[in-house]
């Protein structure tokens, strides 16, 4: 595995001299390997290594960036992809007869699980070992409208699956006419780092009211939620800072914010309709500049397009037809309190979710914790 | 000759009679008790079956014909406006965005919005009791008597509809009886139940002469406390205090009827007092976490999830012993001393209710003994979950107004210091 390592980056550096290519700017050794292959970079992941790219176009694919070895996986296009956090297993959904069928492969591409369920995928998230996460919603038409449920599926890593349902609706049929068979879309979900909040997207639509979507603070514990944004019905995100405690969210209104969960204090607001964020770097890429916390890493090409990869060390980018993926800048990972400390953070953090302590008596506590 | 054209519209525009309107009906109901009882009733020959029913029989056979109260309100407006203003047309039917009139809907829909049985969406359902009936109880046992609000026929009979149904008390025994509020047992056993009983009216009052007087539908005038228990605020109390002694200057001197009604309200305030002492012990061995099942390791509550309830929405089932012997203190013993005071009956005041109360609050006090000696009380400490319970009991006792808001930093300080250690 080292080997296969020490092959991999002396293959980047090999390509460093091709950085006259990509106009990059940016602080660290930055390296830039051009891809023989061309996709859409929406559907993309890539492994946390660098190694392995997959995407969805037709087919579920599987390339091999160092010996350029392109698998189809699966001959469907898939809901939605992500790699495990070690990048040893990649977990994709396809639709099949309007329910839903989870696969996971290793590296090679080969199916290690797989399992049905009903339902359609609006993401899939494995934060942290053992836990993959998909957000499901399931729906039933009938004549004043259309009910649907939004749940998380969670596989253990054994693969038996758990159901929290995070909210149960009856939308307009003018609504479900709309969204069509985009209605799984509407749910988007990020698990905090701390495994005790999911941050969640809720469509809102029944009748006689205008139709919503709403980014949610769920709370897995007492199931409190809070209402953090309002949201266009199919395009912006909120995701969980790495410590939990702020969100940064894109509402469709040509800015990225990142809000205090608590006070709603904003902390910082970049331009961009969109954004990426890696929670085990802390790396924001927001329009065409690369952040760790407020200082900026790296400035990309205007017309380019990218993607984080799976512990925000590499960068996946499309300019002028080309895809390439970049590495070198700082993306250390974030040292979250671990081992008793965070089972602390933990407590402190149930005890105000369920209301038993203020938000000032939690940061106190926390800070002289983290002292 | 201008004529004919307006003597040809007269043929279609002659009023039909009710014998004509309920003729179809006839053929086949001639000989239903429905029929036979409409024709000794004061609608006989007023009204025909589609009157009411409509004329579409496919609905009627599939039980869509239920005549609500706004059939009746069609020519009797005044006492659907009356019954709607009282107790009786309280909300039980807050539809919202109902498909329950769409043709070819699925009845599953129902579902989304209603626990099986009820007519109030699941998001407004407000009776704790009734969300854990069966379907089967919650009709026999709870809506026989709260559809009052949209079914006349809930006193008035669905075909008879005479009016000494009505004028006679025995109307109301139906539901107000029983444990929890014996209005019926204790009016018949008191001096003004005896007397009807040996008078009639109008000598001796009857449930309508006090509480529906003039024949009005609202039943709620007179009374000084909404169904809430809450006493109405001074000045609409002494409103209705007035309209009651009113009706009983009819019969007696108003000194002594209003001395009589002030010393029902003393009696009740009495009895409150001794509730709330019950509930404060049950609250305390609560906070100690010393109640066998605790409320965190029982059947949640519906409407209030794991939390100790003892209010009008508490439960019979699922609970402690102890909270059993409250039920009956507030529910039953409670209910029967004001009841009985209210209506007179000295009985029903002292041994069904005021003695009732003081033996359950001497067992609640024994119980509690109990379970004091028993239990290990709560200490703040770092274990888990104690100190989340630490922290729970503090923020009651805050809410309750038993820790001052300085003292209640303080303590949770110390709960916090424990769990950073």
């Amino acid at each position: 595995m080292k080997k296969l390592f020490i092959l991999f980056f002396l293959l980047l550096s090999s390509c460093a001299s091709q950085i006259e290519t990509l106009p990059v700017e940016g602080i660290g050794q930055l390296t830039v390997h051009p891809l023989a292959k061309s996709f859409n970079l929406d559907s993309a992941e890539v492994s946390i290594d660098g190694r392995l790219v997959a995407w969805g176009d037709n087919y579920l694919n599987l390339y091999d960036v160092a010996n350029q070895d392109h698998k189809h996986l699966l001959m469907t296009h898939p809901d939605a992809l992500c790699w495990s956090p070690d990048g040893t297993l990649l977990a994709a959904v396809v639709p099949a007869e309007g329910e839903s069928h989870l696969y996971v492969f290793d590296q090679n591409g080969s199916a290690v699980f797989d399992a049905p369920f009903s339902g359609r995928v609006g993401r899939l998230q494995w934060p942290y070992a053992g836990i993959l996460t998909a957000g499901v919603v399931k729906h039933k038409t009938y004549t004043f409208g259309t009910h649907m449920t939004g749940q998380l599926l969670q596989w253990d890593k054994h693969w038996q699956v758990s159901k929290t349902l995070l909210y149960e609706t009856t939308i307009t049929p003018a609504t479900a006419f709309l969204l069509a068979d985009r209605l799984h879309e509407t749910l988007d979900f990020d698990i905090s780092p701390f495994g005790d909040e999911v941050l969640y997207t809720r469509l809102f639509a029944p009748p006689a009211f205008a139709a919503e979507r709403y980014l949610v603070l769920h709370s897995l514990y007492t199931t409190d939620e809070t209402r953090i944004a309002s949201l266009p019905l199919l395009a912006g995100k909120g995701r969980l800072a790495y410590d939990g405690e702020s969100v940064l969210v894109a509402a469709g209104l040509g800015v990225v914010s990142q809000l205090d969960l608590w006070s709603s204090d904003l902390l910082q607001s970049r331009p961009g309709t969109q954004f990426d964020y890696d929670v085990v770097s802390g790396l924001l890429l927001t329009g065409h500049q690369l952040f760790k916390d407020k200082q900026l890493l790296l400035e990309l090409p205007l017309q380019s397009q990218a993607k984080l990869s799976s512990g925000g060390q590499f960068l996946l980018i499309r300019w002028q037809k080309q895809l390439y993926l970049l590495a070198g800048y700082p993306a250390h990972k974030i040292n979250n309190p671990s081992g008793p400390k965070m089972l602390i953070i933990q407590k402190l953090r149930r005890l105000r979710s369920r209301g038993l302590i203020e938000q000032n008596e939690y940061q106190q506590s926390r800070e002289r914790l983290l002292q | 000759m201008r004529l004919l054209p307006i003597l040809f519209l007269l043929l279609f525009v002659t009023p039909i009679s009710a014998e004509e309107r309920g003729r179809d009906c006839l053929a086949c109901h001639q000989k239903d008790s429905a029929n036979r009882q409409l024709l000794a009733s004061d609608h006989a020959g007023k009204l025909g079956c589609a009157d009411c029913h409509g004329a579409d029989h496919v609905a009627i056979d599939q039980g869509k014909s239920h005549v609500s109260v706004d059939v009746c309100g069609r020519c009797h407006a005044q006492q659907l406006e009356e019954h709607r203003k009282s107790r009786h047309g309280m909300g039980l039917h807050a539809g919202w965005g109902c498909t329950r009139n769409e043709k070819g809907r699925d009845k599953q829909e129902c579902t989304f919005c209603h626990q099986q049985g009820d007519s109030q969406p699941i998001s407004t359902v407000q009776c704790a009791r009734f969300i854990t009936q069966t379907s089967e109880m919650g009709q026999i046992g709870c809506n026989r008597c709260h559809m009052i609000e949209n079914s006349c026929g809930s006193c008035h009979g669905n075909h008879l509809t005479a009016a000494k149904i009505v004028q006679d008390p025995m109307v109301c025994a139906k539901c107000h009886m029983g444990p929890d509020h014996p209005q019926w047992e204790a009016w018949q056993t008191s001096q003004h139940g005896t007397l009807f009983q040996s008078l009639g009216m109008p000598d001796a009052p009857g449930c309508q002469t006090c509480h529906m007087p003039q024949g009005t539908h609202n039943v709620s005038g007179g009374l000084t406390a909404p169904p809430s228990g809450k006493p109405y605020a001074q000045l609409k109390a002494e409103e209705q205090r007035t309209k009651m002694l009113d009706l009983c200057q009819n019969c007696h001197a108003r000194s002594f009827a209003a001395r009589d009604l002030l010393n029902a309200d003393a009696v009740r305030l009495q009895t409150l007092s001794l509730v709330d002492e019950a509930r404060r012990i049950i609250r305390d061995l609560d906070d100690r976490g010393l109640l066998d099942p605790q409320p965190r390791n029982r059947v949640e509550h519906p409407q209030r999830g794991p939390e100790l309830v003892l209010d009008g929405a508490m439960l019979y089932e699922d609970i402690s012993h102890i909270e059993s012997l409250f039920f009956r203190l507030n529910k039953y013993a409670a209910a029967k001393t004001f009841k009985g005071a209210y209506h007179q009956n000295p009985d029903y005041t002292h041994w069904y209710g005021n003695a009732e109360v003081k033996l359950l609050l001497n067992d609640i006090k024994g119980e509690a003994n109990r379970l004091r000696e028993r239990g290990v009380p709560v200490t703040i400490s770092q274990e888990e979950p104690q100190y989340e319970m630490a922290l729970e009991v503090l923020q009651r006792r805050h809410t309750r107004g038993e820790l001052s808001a300085e003292d209640y930093a303080e303590k949770k300080r110390q709960v916090l210091e424990l769990i950073l250690q």
